[in-house]
């Protein structure tokens, strides 16, 4: 809640005598993480005063005038009731005395946690601010929304206008609309719903589980219990907060091995994804059964990566024949992104590709107009970008053909072309409509 | 080159949870016999009594950095052992040790250990700031302190302290000599509270009640914990008093209460040192794999999306 007045701090020397500065500043009462900090800002830098920002509570402090006994002094003191030597003196910097007292009454009012004036808006303006600092953590209180811009969002959206929802209605539809609310990672991983789960009657589970718990306590009945100690809902807390400070979010991920992925806002819904993808399923059946044969000892299980940073699409296309085979297995490079259930793309024993042998001549040569029809079984087929996009497309689609282009064996290895593929392909991704 | 020094030494003690049992693990590691702390929730007599013989009161609060008016006595009488607090992270630590080295050894079956009892030999004829210097480098003492310290899972890079954070300080309360004294490691020497008369504990609850009552009221951040002596040593003492069978029963009983509290204290220590963020993520990995993961992934929003929506315009 931003009141805007202008004041200036002076210093104290001493004890009582309070001398005015001669700063051009303002104060303002601002809404931090639900807490209300009152903070004076120097006008002419326009940046806050770290000295001068007092977190006040309800009941705590008051503004008030301070008999100066001349006529004309307009001090007004900002007391903390409690701590008596705790107080900050203010003079009023507007030309005029007259406004004074009602903007006074309203920082009281505010500061004491009473309904002060929102701004100008409707009702349910002023509940989708709320709705929008309470969604967003790090986003600062009073976004500026004006009822137009709001309605016109809306329509774009496809809901009723403002006016005809009431504010609870108009939340939902907007928090549906809008990013889901951002997810507790303690609540999924709550007691109860592991309980539910089941997870832990599994033996196989609980083996793998117990190495983690201290070794005096490697126990099926600790590790049912565990979840409901305070230890570790500290470190659940602790490490939701490591994944929503933005800093710090990168290196998570990378500390376990987790590739992130920019579908979700929400880190934790972030993270919990980048886990469920990285795990293979214990229980896969049919389409891993024929996992790879021992003539394709290198081929790794596919690992469902919806990174968007992958390296470029195996180079299986441009390698030259008598390589074609060892290149697609022994690559170093993560395998093909697409999930696993895909029929094109499962490891077998013979590859789609190896079964065309007619046109692994061509493989290797530039790019010619003439080739479409093969690059559209290639296209068609290896649809390799690691997206969820479906996996047929049209081979006028610019991307395969930039990154093929790109990749023209000018050399016969394959790291000069892994990397100029690399370069071009999430670019020219980036190209195509998304 | 002094700051650097000082923000070492303070960086080598880490903070410790205050908890009965962590302080009283601490001080049994220290070598300490026959004593045990227990957390008070109020003054109430009735809840003093249940924990005699009480040998000191350790309160902490919010400190605020307001002068106190109370004057430190000057000449402190000579066996009262007070020590200036050096340190900040090693407050609760500081405390512990003022109370248990004025103890009287003799009278309260308490065994001081030989690190306590070296220090207390060692710092008898140093000045209080020199003695808290002797605690702080006192490597037996810090080394178990810090074996309490929180698994620290993720280092933030960034610089914590601000200017709301709270302050916490503990200030121990000893009777001595006939007199209650506090001792406050921030000031310059303990703070003479009174005749004894007939209950220390009644002066020393006067005295912790104004300082409550300084607070506004919405302050309730306040931890008080009693240093008594061993409850199994109390009851095995009432034990052997009584013959009444039916005294004796309710006495077993209760041992057996205090030995399992016991064994609940060392498994929550264990649990304080362990770093469960490792779990937590094999945990998530094998519910992924199980497919379990994303029932409890869409619970846990709908709670979200439910409290999102009827949350009152906040």
């Amino acid at each position: 809640f931003k009141a805007g007045k202008c004041e200036t701090e002076p210093r104290a020397g001493g004890k009582v005598w309070v001398k005015p500065l001669a700063r051009r500043g303002e104060v303002q009462l601002v809404k931090v993480d639900e807490l209300v900090h009152f903070q004076w800002r120097d006008r002419t830098t326009l940046t806050v005063d770290a000295s001068c920002d007092h977190m006040v509570f309800p009941g705590d402090a008051k503004f008030e005038k301070v008999e100066t006994g001349r006529e004309g002094d307009r001090v007004y003191v900002l007391q903390f009731g409690q701590n008596a030597s705790r107080r900050f003196f203010f003079w009023m910097q507007a030309k005029e005395g007259a406004e004074d007292e009602r903007v006074v009454a309203r920082l009281n009012a505010a500061m004491n946690g009473e309904a002060a004036a929102p701004a100008p808006a409707t009702s349910e303006l002023g509940a989708l601010r709320r709705l929008g600092t309470s969604e967003g953590g790090d986003e600062p209180a009073g976004s500026p929304i004006t009822l137009e811009g709001l309605q016109s969002v809306m329509q774009n959206l496809g809901l009723p206008p403002a006016q005809a929802l009431s504010t609870d209605a108009l939340q939902r539809a907007v928090a549906g609309a809008l990013s889901p609310p951002p997810l507790s990672l303690s609540d999924v991983v709550s007691a109860e719903a592991l309980d539910s789960s089941g997870v832990f009657d599994d033996d196989a589970i609980v083996a793998r589980l117990l190495a983690h718990l201290p070794e005096s306590q490697q126990t099926r009945d600790e590790l049912r219990n565990v979840a409901r100690t305070p230890q570790f809902r500290q470190a659940l807390a602790q490490l939701a907060h490591a994944l929503r400070t933005p800093d710090n979010v990168a290196s998570v991920f990378a500390n376990f091995g987790l590739r992130p992925s920019a579908d979700h806002a929400d880190p934790i819904r972030a993270f919990l994804a980048a886990i469920a993808d990285a795990a293979p399923p214990a229980d896969r059946d049919a389409p891993m059964d024929d996992a790879p044969p021992d003539d394709l000892p290198d081929f790794e299980t596919p690992r469902l990566q919806t990174s968007p940073t992958l390296p470029a699409p195996r180079l299986l296309l441009f390698a030259p024949q008598h390589q074609r085979r060892p290149i697609l297995l022994s690559s170093s490079s993560p395998p093909l992104s697409l999930a696993s259930s895909d029929p094109l793309l499962r490891p077998r024993s013979s590859p789609l590709w190896l079964d065309d042998d007619d046109d692994d001549d061509d493989v290797h040569t530039p790019w010619r107009g003439t080739r479409v029809l093969r690059r559209r079984r290639f296209g068609a087929s290896l649809r390799l970008v690691p997206t969820n996009e479906p996996h047929v497309t049209d081979v006028n689609d610019a991307s395969p053909r930039g990154a093929r282009r790109s990749a023209r064996p000018r050399v016969p290895s394959r790291a000069p072309r892994a990397k100029s593929a690399q370069v071009k392909s999430p670019a020219a991704r980036a190209a195509r409509p998304a | 080159f002094i700051r650097s020094a000082v923000a070492k030494r303070m960086a080598s003690w880490t903070t410790i949870e205050s908890d009965p049992s962590v302080f009283t693990e601490l001080v049994e590691r220290l070598g300490v016999k026959g004593v045990e702390f227990a957390e008070l929730y109020s003054l109430e007599e009735a809840d003093l009594e249940a924990v005699a013989p009480v040998y000191g009161l350790i309160f902490l609060f919010k400190w605020t950095g307001e002068k106190d008016s109370r004057a430190a006595v000057e000449e402190p009488p000579a066996g009262l052992f007070f020590a200036k607090q050096m340190v900040q992270n090693a407050c609760a630590t500081q405390a512990i040790i003022s109370c248990l080295l004025n103890v009287d050894e003799a009278e309260s079956s308490v065994e001081l250990g030989a690190t306590l009892s070296e220090l207390r030999a060692f710092a008898a004829e140093l000045p209080p700031d020199m003695r808290g210097l002797a605690i702080e480098n006192s490597e037996a003492i810090r080394t178990a302190h810090n074996s309490f310290a929180r698994p620290e899972p993720f280092v933030s890079q960034e610089t914590v302290a601000t200017k709301d954070d709270d302050v916490f300080h503990f200030v121990a309360y000893v009777p001595r000599f006939g007199r209650v004294y506090e001792l406050d490691g921030l000031k310059s020497g303990p703070i003479d509270l009174g005749d004894q008369a007939d209950s220390w504990l009644a002066t020393a609850r006067a005295a912790i009640s104004q300082r409550i009552d300084a607070y506004a009221a919405s302050e309730i951040k306040f931890n008080l914990m009693a240093v008594v002596r061993d409850r199994r040593a109390v009851i095995d003492h009432r034990i052997a008093a009584t013959e009444d069978t039916a005294q004796l029963a309710a006495l077993e009983a209760d041992r057996a209460l205090e030995v399992a509290k016991r064994q609940n204290w060392a498994h929550e220590n264990t649990r304080r040192r362990h770093n469960y963020v490792p779990l937590i993520v094999d945990l998530l990995k094998v519910l992924a794999e199980h497919s379990k993961l994303q029932p409890l992934i869409d619970a846990a929003a709908d709670k979200a999306a439910s409290t999102a929506a009827a949350k009152p315009s906040a």
